[in-house]
This record gives structure tokens, sequence and C-alpha cells, in this order.
């Protein structure tokens, strides 16, 4: 692999800024980002990458072509979590099979918007669009999970077995901050169109890159803390958060190769198949399996996924589509 | 002065719906909520800097009759078994208004409370 990828990547400055913050944490500097700042970024982002989806999907229009990428993340994100539960299951219990699964079948709008950058980085074009297979990618996964626990899930001897809240499940699924407020940018950036965008962008569109540096500061905060709950993981499960991702990226990867996506928008689908939610997922499973550990499904996607995909994983799945489409 | 029972819970962040979903079925309808707390137990340090809601603890409490407390004592011990937290029950005194007082006092001398 070409070293000068991963250098890119690595001394993008938002990425050194996670680093950044997990050294923090490594040499016990009292360093913190007060709340709700942390939450406030995270809004920012995801209404600056919907509304600049929508702006460039107002531009473009709908076409065959858009569908086609559409229905592969969609695809993914459905697959996904089938295949990773019954690798699962042949070492672990029902309950946390299925909490992992969902994690690794959902996506990180983190990663996709460093990937993003990245591109921008490397001079790389991609379509507007792929912020909508980003919001599509965030639910099916739930819902399989949930979809498993009906069929996998009996209750206890001499438990009563309790009516599950589908409504308060689902309206998580696919009501959850993120996604509506992803959809909700995505839209009022296809209908304001160029001129909404334009009037919009001092903000969302020149401040980004700034923004995003401050919250990946934060994530590094947050994924160094959770680094000592890897060692209640085993080797099985950080071997699955490290080998997984690659695995899925090359299955979109061919998915991608087979209904002929441009470079930039395989990439991204790769990228968006191969990592795993924090946020959207984790909120769903303590609901609708509380039974599953926490202290499982979240270090693997914090401390392990997310840190892999946007140090190594970035450059190296750029790596083997540049070679494939040349 | 009214006694009550202070009910305090300390739960994540994605319980409270049921949790007051489980107060208003015993008729509880006020009820306090602080979000976002910190702290150590069971689970380890908690800190209210998570990048996801879903691990964060909110500290929930209400006042109520001690009667009502002991309708939902059963409904309580099931939800911390299945949701974890903490549930710690307080014997508090309430201090009423001047008018809420009159009222009391009222209620007493004619005889409909003992």
């Amino acid at each position: 692999m070409n070293f000068d990828l991963i250098l890119q990547n690595m001394l993008n400055p938002p990425v050194l800024f996670f680093f950044l913050g997990m050294l923090a944490v490594f040499l016990k500097s009292e360093l913190t980002i007060p709340q709700p700042l942390p939450k406030l970024f995270s809004l920012y982002l995801l209404i600056a990458i919907g509304l600049h989806g929508g702006y460039e999907l107002s531009m473009s229009g709908f076409n065959l072509y858009i569908f086609e990428a559409l229905m592969i993340a969609v695809g993914m994100s459905m697959l996904v979590p089938i295949y990773s539960f019954f690798i699962l299951k042949t070492k672990m219990d029902v309950y946390n099979s299925i909490a992992i699964a969902a994690t690794y079948g959902s996506i990180s709008a983190v990663t996709f918007i460093t990937g993003i950058t990245y591109l921008g980085t490397i001079g790389v074009e991609y379509g507007g669009f792929m912020v909508a297979s980003m919001a599509l990618m965030e639910s099916p996964a739930i819902v399989i999970g949930l979809v498993f626990a009906a069929l996998f899930v009996k209750a206890k001897d001499g438990e009563e077995e309790e009516k599950t809240d589908w409504g308060e499940i689902l309206r998580e699924a696919f009501l959850n901050p993120s996604v509506f407020l992803l959809v909700g940018a995505l839209l009022i950036g296809i209908l304001t169109g160029e001129k909404g965008w334009h009037s919009m962008e001092p903000l969302f569109g020149t401040l980004f890159k700034g923004m995003l540096a401050f919250f990946l500061l934060d994530m590094g905060l947050v994924a160094a803390r959770k680094i000592h709950e890897l060692k209640k993981v085993g080797f099985f499960l950080i071997a699955f958060a490290l080998i997984m991702p690659l695995v899925n990226a090359l299955v979109a990867t061919g998915f991608a190769y087979m209904f002929e996506i441009h470079k930039g928008d395989a990439f991204l689908l790769a990228l968006l198949s191969a990592s795993a939610s924090y946020i959207a997922v984790p909120a769903a499973m303590r609901l609708s399996v509380p039974e599953a550990n926490p202290g499982l499904y979240l270090p693997l996607s914090l401390a392990v996924t997310f840190p892999f995909n946007i140090s190594l994983g970035i450059p190296l799945y750029y790596f083997i589509i540049n070679s494939l489409w040349g | 002065m009214k006694s009550m029972k202070k009910v305090e819970f300390v739960i994540e962040a994605v319980y409270v719906n049921r949790l007051i979903k489980l107060f208003k079925k015993h008729k509880i309808y006020g009820y306090t909520i602080i979000k976002d707390i910190e702290g150590a137990g069971g689970h380890g340090v908690r800190t209210a800097d998570d990048v996801s809601d879903a691990f964060s603890n909110n500290y929930v409490f209400t006042v109520c009759e001690a009667e009502q407390f002991k309708d939902m004592e059963v409904d309580i011990r099931k939800f911390l078994e299945k949701y974890g937290g903490k549930c710690m029950l307080i014997d508090v005194m309430l201090l009423l208004g001047e008018k809420q007082r009159q009222e009391s006092i009222n209620l007493q001398y004619s005889g409909k409370v003992n």
C-alpha cells in the first residue's frame, strides 16, 4: 500500500486532533470539553453534511445511477448485521450477538465525514447523494436486530414475557436525533438548492473542518477512556472489530464494482459499510435488548473500529478501490 | 408540614421515559429530572461527556404518599432488575404553602382526614 495515502490521511488536522484527545487521556491531562458542546458539534456536523448533500442532490437530480448506489447502501446495511450475527453467535450469547451485529450493521457519521474530508484532500469527487445513503444506512441494522431479538430470544423460565413497545423502539430506530436531523437538513438542502446553500455556507461550509477538529478532539478523549474496558472484551471480539470492517468494505467494494459506481462514491460506500455505530444503535439496543452488555459493543465500536477506520482504514479502502478502478 | 416519601433514582437516560410511564401507572404525575450526572458505581465511572446519550446517567426523583409508594414498590423492583440503576427511599417532611396548609387544617377539622 502506498505510504503517501496513509500520510495524507494522518496529517489531516482533524485526524491529528483525534489522536491529541487520546494522548490527553493517556498522559492524564485534565483536558475536557464541557457539556453540552460535544452535542452541539455533533448537531453542527449533521446539519452541515445534510445541507451540503441536499444542495449537491438538487444540482445533480435523481437518476438510475443514484438509485443503484442507494440500493447498495441499503443492501449492505441489511446484509452486514445478518452475517455478523451468525459469526458472533458461534462464540457468544444471543443478546450480545444481536447488539454487536446491529452496531456493525449501522454506520458512523463522523467516519463518513472524515472520509469526505480525505477525498477533498486528495482531490477525488463524490456525489452529494452519498449523504442520503448514509442516512438510509443508519436504521435497517436496528430493525434487523429487533427481528433477531423476536426470533431468538425466549422468555426465561418463570418469567412472564414482557410486551415489546414497538412504537418506542421503531421511533428510536427511524426518528432518533441523528437520522431525523440529517434527513431534515438534506431535505432543506434539496428544497433551497444553490441559493440556500450559499446563504448558509459561511457557517456550515467555511467552518466545517474546524468544527470537525473540535468534535474529533472530544471523540479522542471519549475513545481513550473506553480503551481500559477492552481488557474485559477478549481476543475474539477485538479481532472481530478489526477484521470485520475490512470484510464489510470488501463486500461493498465488490457490489460497487459490479454496478460500476464511481471511485469516490465506491470509497464512501466501502467506508460506510466498514464503520460501526456508537450513537444511534447503542441507544436503540439499550431499549430493545437491555440484557446485552454495553461494556462490549460500545468500546469495540468507539475504541477499536473508529480509530482504526479514521487512521488506517480510510487510506486502505481507498488504496483497494483505486487499484481496482485505476 | 406533611409527611411524604421521596423516591430517588439514578438510571440510564434511555430508560427515563419507561420510569415516567411507571410513575403514571401509579398516578404519580410530578417528578424532577437532572440530566447528565457524573459519578462511579457498579458500572464503573460514568462521565457526562459521552457522545452517546445512551450511557449518560440521569437523576430522577418524585415525592409521593407512603401508600402510593407501597403500590409501586413491586414494579420498581422489576424495573431495577431489568434495567439496572439505583433507587433510594427517604422520609421527608413537605413544607406546604400557606393556602395548602389552611386547606390541610380544614380537612383535618372536618374529620375527613385522620
